[in-house]
């Protein structure tokens, strides 16, 4: 190892010295200044990089996490929601009469479904569906989630034209999204586009797309995310250890 | 054994899941703070900081169950953390204006190391992400150079060449030099 080989390795493992390390700084005194000077750097480093960590963090991550636990199965809730399915349906056929002359693109029909007057009733909702609902929903559709899925307030099995679908709203800051996976069915691509008055987009996830449609975009970043993760799952355990 | 529904939908007996929200709040107390840092170093925002850490541990408690190994949980949390950065803010810039006015650990630091951290942490903000990453997982996280790589999704070669140039980019913005000959006292 001669002296640039060992300054280079020194800039990208300061504290790593091997054996061959150790034997050329043992025979090189400028080398060994250098090592002490990047040991200091690194110090320097360490200190800067530490920035103030917010006293309450954990506090605060562990009380929205307790907020977060899913509360106990209500059996009765599902039996509304396909009485609710059902209604949504009859009113999507009448919706794929209405527009069908004007057309038969997937993002119209999925539009048409989400304006329907059921849709006032979904959008007013608060109270978050237990998550087994909405994975059963989506394993009635042959989807079967990879994680959690986002928080929901309202959940149908629909059917949107020759499309089935997974019929959603998610609330929060922002104002309701009206959520629809179709199944079987992926788009070519991500893309933004307005219908009914409302902001839309639609994104390909697994072998299908997902619609989001609102008053307002502002939360559809967040909801694509999480859905994706939902769908197509998490990323990897990385290897080695912290 | 009494049961209790779960985040997946089958029965947990209570002890079960006794022991996962232990498991959980052991994981928020040993890596919320390190985890904030790194988010911090990715957005150079406090609350966007406070609010990755916070999404990066509700989609880890979702899916708990699947972390069998809890050596690995902090790549693991890192991970999320990353991917969830990536995902919502990765096109807004790092502001810089708000580094000096961050306050400092908890240490007291005294007033010369204040002003030092400072303009080192200014340094570190301009560096471009591809170089100020993977400083801030080896000296933060304490990741190994294949660590790194296995995080970022490239080579280890390549993460210790952006690792050696970080550093040559840092000391040559604190000192004024540009060339790695002059960096190293080299003729």
């Amino acid at each position: 190892m001669d002296c640039l080989e060992f300054r280079r390795r020194l800039g990208s493992e300061p504290h790593v010295v091997d054996a061959e390390a150790k034997a050329h700084v043992a025979g090189c005194a400028a080398c060994a200044a250098a090592a002490a000077a990047a040991q200091a750097f690194e110090a320097r480093l360490n200190s800067a990089l530490a920035v103030a960590v917010p006293g309450d963090l954990a506090s605060r991550i562990l009380d929205a996490q307790r907020a977060d636990v899913v509360k106990p199965l209500q059996p009765r809730r599902r039996l509304g929601w396909i009485a609710l399915a059902a209604a949504a349906s009859l009113l999507l056929a009448v919706g794929v009469v209405r527009y069908q002359r004007e057309a038969n693109a997937l993002p119209n029909l999925v539009a048409a479904h989400v304006t329907s007057p059921d849709e006032h009733a979904a959008l007013a909702l608060q109270a978050p569906v237990p998550r087994n609902e909405v994975e059963q929903a989506f394993a009635d559709r042959g989807v079967k989630l990879a994680e959690a899925p986002p928080q929901v307030v309202y959940v149908a099995e629909c059917g949107i034209g020759r499309w089935p679908s997974v019929h959603m709203v998610s609330a929060g800051e922002g104002g309701p999204v009206s959520v629809v996976y179709v199944v079987r069915e992926r788009a070519a691509a991500s893309k933004d586009f307005h219908r009914d008055g409302l902001v839309a987009r639609e994104v390909p996830i697994a072998d299908g797309t997902l619609f989001m449609l609102a008053q307002s975009g502002q939360r559809f970043d967040a909801l694509e995310h999480a859905w994706r993760d939902a769908i197509e799952g998490l990323p990897k355990v990385a290897a080695g250890s912290f | 054994m009494t049961e209790v529904a779960s985040q997946d939908g089958k029965p947990r007996s209570v002890a079960s899941t006794v022991n996962r929200q232990q498991q959980f709040e052991a994981l928020v107390r040993a890596h919320s703070g390190e985890l904030y840092r790194y988010a911090y170093w990715l957005c150079g925002q406090d609350a966007l900081a406070q609010d990755l850490v916070q999404e990066t541990f509700l989609r880890a408690w979702r899916s708990l169950d699947a972390l069998r190994d809890d050596v690995a949980a902090k790549a693991w949390l890192a991970t999320i953390l990353r991917r969830e950065h990536a995902r919502l803010y990765e096109r807004k810039p790092m502001p810089t204006t708000d580094i000096g006015d961050l306050d400092l650990s908890d240490d007291a630091p005294s007033p010369e190391q204040l002003g030092e951290d400072a303009v080192l942490r200014a340094a570190i903000a301009k560096l471009e992400p591809k170089y100020r990453e993977p400083l801030v997982l080896q000296i933060l996280g304490g990741f190994s150079c294949g660590e790194v790589a296995t995080q970022l999704g490239i080579t280890e070669s390549a993460v210790m060449t952006q690792l050696f140039r970080a550093r040559q980019k840092l000391r040559a913005l604190l000192d004024g030099k540009d060339t790695e000959a002059a960096l190293h006292g080299l003729p």
